[in-house]
């Protein structure tokens, strides 16, 4: 039911391009930069539908796509930034725009689909991080970090390759407002039009790939909740459920 | 007269002397062949050298009566020119009293006089009958201080008064520095009518909710003695506590503590009754309101969310940030028909705690937050709304935020909670509409708005907000609610503005309705436009303070004063600010203004200055009988930050002022002086307190013995007659 909902939202949605109404739904929004912005065109799809299927979290299945001078960018919470080549350095005023938006509660998934453990996209990565809070430096996130039980406890990630053993991350103000994966997460979400991976995650195969889906859904959920799942109320059950030897 | 005989050489000269008299035994065996009379004569000259090195002196001495040195201070406050039962004024008869009794104080006592106001004058005899009263009041601690700094301290002070002055917390210093046994003569009506007054309330200004605290009553009865007193404190109309306390003396203050707990937040009224056993009239009943303001150390908030959203993460971020909020919160994070591609024990999610959060926990929460909760799919008894209802009735605060499942389609409607809404909802479901607009300002100057310096900038700061997504449609506004925001096209069913943001008291809570879950846009709108960027915190944290009471206290506050002062100069009143967080403001970051209307319709603004931080002390001199009122404006940070006043009647030196023995009394009895009224004192026994005369004796000339120049021509004489005599016999 849930299914068809969300198809319906979708035909829905897609004759009502341009209007900006998410109300309380979560929006899937894109940063466009460079050529190479769009590695995987239809993968937050995938994602959303699981998303919908796991969660109680509505959303909204069409993608919002924005440049970083789009005035939208404002009205946006939650921009992923994926690709596989080094997109062009930003300009002043886009440094200055990406600051504020990240400083006023916005916040960032970047992506490096490249499966390179220095590709270009990662050097411009670190660089453009450097400039745009360079205050706040890029390190990976501990092991307690809660974004590994925002909704799925984890004790390990995924992704369509292993070239890091850790998600990395910019705090501000106490607030992880960057997240940065260089595993391929969204390579592990796509598929073919029979249903079936297009890739495949290696070396751990499909438990490597249902991490990726994991942790994918676990950084939405960050998104939404915050540290929701740090507070002490929750420590004890989580506890529990560690010592009960899952995951 | 007589004499006395002292030595006055040093320690080196004793030395000399005994080393002297010491080499003189030592050459004793060459002296003993020597004929008597020539060793005499040595031995006398050796002494005379030797004697003078100690130096002697003579003193003729006399001997005299010495008198205690006794400083009497004649009070000439204001108060002092009023006229009593005697058809003098008390100055007056004050004057003539010590005048009368001067030869005989004189006897037993140096007298130093003295008028004092707002600090000791001296006076000799002559000036005496022409003194005046002073407008300004009596000041204790600067007259005592004044007597100090006049010269030799005094052994006994007399001070007459009518006792209308404040002692003030300088006093006891004072007094300690002083060292002097302090009498205080009353002055005043010698007929005492019966009479009780509250003389003073001591209570915190602010206190902790749930703390206890303590109010003292001091109550003054005169001629009450076997009478039974009775205090009772109100608050509400209801009874708290009472006090039946025995006064036995013509003249007593009586003292009651009160122990109270601070149960709700906000400014709470109380009223101190006291009334005396056997008042059929009711002639002798007084009663005094005081008020205390109770503040959160924390707000404890519970924040249940239906489902993750920006709204929610924001929203609990911002309330999770601020120190003063100790915030519980839940979200759905799953709904039932959820499937999961791992087993339950791989997910972080914990049971719903329904009954802890509506029954058990929920009044332990000053704020419940319900944001977008739906109720009916929870299957959750309609007791728990109930009881929800209950806790707002009784003081806690709601605050529902909009969403598709906050009101009608979440199943609030004809529910026990829709009773607090201050809306009522549609019987349509689907009453949520997706749309952006921009809300407008229904209630400019509600205080919760006011969220800029100034009300062009309050307005500037919300024409310049993005457009939120998204409003519930209401049936109607309930009577007695206020809509603060509201949608600028859309209309209730019943045709009036839609309501975006609405509040309404219900029993002793507060609600607060928003009717959409997109305020997280203006959070981000502090990107693009630096102006906005504290908006979404000030716009949360008010609402915060709003429904715990907290915004609509008191940041400005006059200590309490009695309804009458008494007519004394200068009149100080106590001024405090506060910071959104009850700290105290530092002077440096207030701009503040007194405006002080006098009886006559004059308005001026009095001097004030920083007692302590946060704590100003304003002076009103030249006062006229009367009504005055002050008012005291404060600006904070820029912007207006609140404002009090208060009323007060001068009496001015009224003729039936009462002699205020207590002030008389706290002046004496800390130095183990005495208190006596002017008007039946036994003369004999008050000087008796004094020292006893002492008889000295006094030098009257000295005679240094040693600075006779004839001790040296002895000397050489004797020497001569000795070296005459060892010729003749043949010594040489």
């Amino acid at each position: 039911m849930k299914r068809l909902t969300f198809l319906l939202m979708s035909v829905f949605l897609l004759s009502a391009q341009g209007h900006a109404q998410i109300g309380d739904k979560f929006v899937w929004s894109q940063l466009r930069i460079g050529e190479e912005w769009d590695p995987y065109p239809g993968v937050h799809s995938e994602i959303l539908k699981f998303v919908v299927d796991t969660t109680s979290v509505l959303v909204i299945p069409e993608r919002r796509v924005l440049t970083i001078s789009d005035a939208k960018l404002f009205g946006s919470p939650f921009l992923l930034l994926a690709g596989k080549g080094a997109p062009p350095a930003l300009d002043a005023a886009a440094v200055g725009r990406l600051r504020d938006y990240l400083t006023s509660g916005g916040f960032l998934w970047i992506e490096d689909t490249s499966g390179m453990a220095n590709g270009p996209f990662d050097a411009w990565v670190r660089n453009t991080l450097a400039t745009v809070l360079p205050d706040s430096d890029l390190k990976p996130l501990p092991k307690d970090h809660v974004l590994y039980k925002t909704f799925f406890l984890m004790r390990r990630i995924g992704g369509r390759v292993m070239v890091s053993g850790s998600v990395e991350g910019v705090d501000w103000a106490g607030k992880t407002v960057v997240v940065y994966s260089r595993n391929d997460l969204l390579g592990a979400w796509v598929r073919d039009p029979l249903g079936n991976p297009v890739f495949a995650c290696v070396p751990g195969g499909e438990a490597q790939r249902l991490e990726a889906k994991k942790l994918s859904l676990n950084i939405v959920m960050y998104a939404l909740t915050g540290s929701y799942k740090a507070d002490a109320v929750h420590t004890p059950f989580i506890l529990q459920k560690m010592r009960s030897g899952a995951p | 007269m007589s004499f006395s005989f002292a030595f006055e050489s040093s320690a080196v000269e004793w030395a000399t002397a005994a080393l002297f008299l010491l080499g003189l035994a030592l050459l004793w065996r060459f002296l003993a062949p020597l004929p008597a009379a020539v060793r005499r004569l040595r031995i006398f000259t050796a002494l005379i050298l030797a004697g003078l090195l100690f130096k002697p002196v003579l003193s003729r001495l006399d001997s005299r009566s010495i008198r205690p040195r006794l400083s009497v201070v004649i009070d000439r406050g204001p108060s002092m020119q009023g006229k009593d039962d005697f058809d003098r004024a008390r100055l007056k008869r004050a004057v003539d009293w010590i005048l009368r009794h001067r030869a005989e104080i004189e006897k037993h006592a140096e007298v130093s006089l003295y008028g004092g106001a707002a600090g000791a004058h001296r006076l000799d005899w002559n000036e005496l009958e022409s003194l005046q009263a002073d407008n300004a009041a009596f000041e204790p601690a600067s007259v005592l201080s004044d007597l100090l700094s006049a010269g030799a301290p005094p052994e006994r002070v007399w001070v007459l008064s009518d006792g209308a002055f404040e002692n003030g917390e300088t006093l006891a210093p004072a007094l300690a520095r002083l060292g002097s046994p302090v009498d205080a003569l009353g002055v005043g009506p010698k007929r005492i009518p019966k009479s009780l007054s509250i003389a003073g309330i001591e209570t915190p200004d602010f206190v902790f909710l749930h703390s206890r605290f303590e109010t003292g009553v001091s109550v003054e009865a005169h001629r009450l003695e076997g009478k039974s007193v009775t205090l009772t404190l109100r608050h509400e109309g209801k009874i708290l506590q009472k006090r039946v306390l025995q006064a036995k003396r013509p003249f007593e203050i009586l003292r009651a503590t009160f122990t109270l707990e601070a149960a709700a937040l906000g400014s709470q009224d109380y009223r101190i009754a006291v009334l005396v056993e056997g008042d059929q009239d009711k002639r002798l009943r007084v009663s005094r309101g005081f008020r205390v303001e109770v503040i959160r150390q924390k707000y404890r908030i519970m924040y249940l969310a239906g489902r993750p959203s920006f709204e929610y993460s924001h929203l609990r971020a911002q309330l999770k940030g601020d120190p003063n909020h100790e915030l519980v919160s839940f979200v759905i994070l799953r709904n039932p028909e959820d499937v999961s591609p791992v087993p339950d024990n791989q997910l972080s999610l914990i049971p719903f705690p329904a009954t802890e959060i509506f029954v058990k926990n929920l009044f332990q929460f000053d704020l419940f937050i319900l944001e977008n909760f739906a109720y009916y799919r929870f299957n959750l008894p309609a007791a728990y709304l109930e009881n929800l209802k209950r806790f707002v009735a009784q003081g806690g605060a709601l605050l529902i935020v909009g969403g598709e499942n906050a009101f009608t389609k979440g199943g609030y409607r004809g529910s026990p909670l829709e009773e607090t809404f201050p809306v009522t909802l549609l019987p349509d479901k689907d009453d949520f509409v997706t749309e952006l607009f921009k809300p407008t300002l229904a209630a400019v100057d509600h205080p919760f708005l006011a969220v800029g310096d100034t009300r062009a900038e309050s307005k500037a700061l919300w024409d310049a907000l993005p457009p939120l997504d998204g409003y519930a449609r209401f049936s109607d506004v309930r009577p007695g609610a206020s809509v603060l925001l509201s949608h600028p096209r859309a209309k209730t069913a019943s045709g009036r503005p839609l309501p975006i943001v609405a509040v309404q008291e219900f029993g002793r809570g507060k609600v607060m309705l928003v009717g959409t879950d997109s305020t997280w846009r203006w959070k981000l709108a502090g990107g693009r436009d630096w102006k906005l960027s504290s908006f979404y915190a000030r716009f949360w944290s008010r609402a915060v303070q709003y429904l715990t009471g907290s915004l609509e206290l008191k940041k400005v506050k006059f200590s309490p004063l009695p309804e009458r002062m008494p007519a004394r100069e200068p009149a100080i009143l106590s001024l405090r600010v506060f910071d959104e967080h009850f700290r105290a403001v530092p002077g440096v970051d207030v701009d503040l203004k007194v405006v002080w209307s006098r009886p006559d319709g004059t308005t001026t603004s009095p001097a004030h200055f920083e007692r302590e931080p946060g704590v100003f002390q304003i002076e009103l001199s030249e006062l006229a009988e009367g009504r005055h009122r002050i008012r005291a404006i404060a600006r904070y940070r820029g912007q207006l930050w609140g404002e009090d006043g208060v009323n007060f009647v001068w009496e001015g030196p009224r003729s039936d002022a009462p002699l205020n023995r207590r002030a008389l009394q706290e002046l004496s009895e800390p130095t183990r002086g005495e208190y006596r009224d002017l008007y039946r004192i036994d003369l004999q026994a008050l000087l008796s307190s004094l020292p006893p005369v002492r008889e000295e004796q006094a030098v009257r000339s000295r005679q240094h013995l040693w600075t006779w120049s004839g001790w040296l021509a002895l000397a050489v004489f004797l020497l001569l007659g000795e070296w005459f005599l060892r010729r003749r016999r043949g010594y040489l």
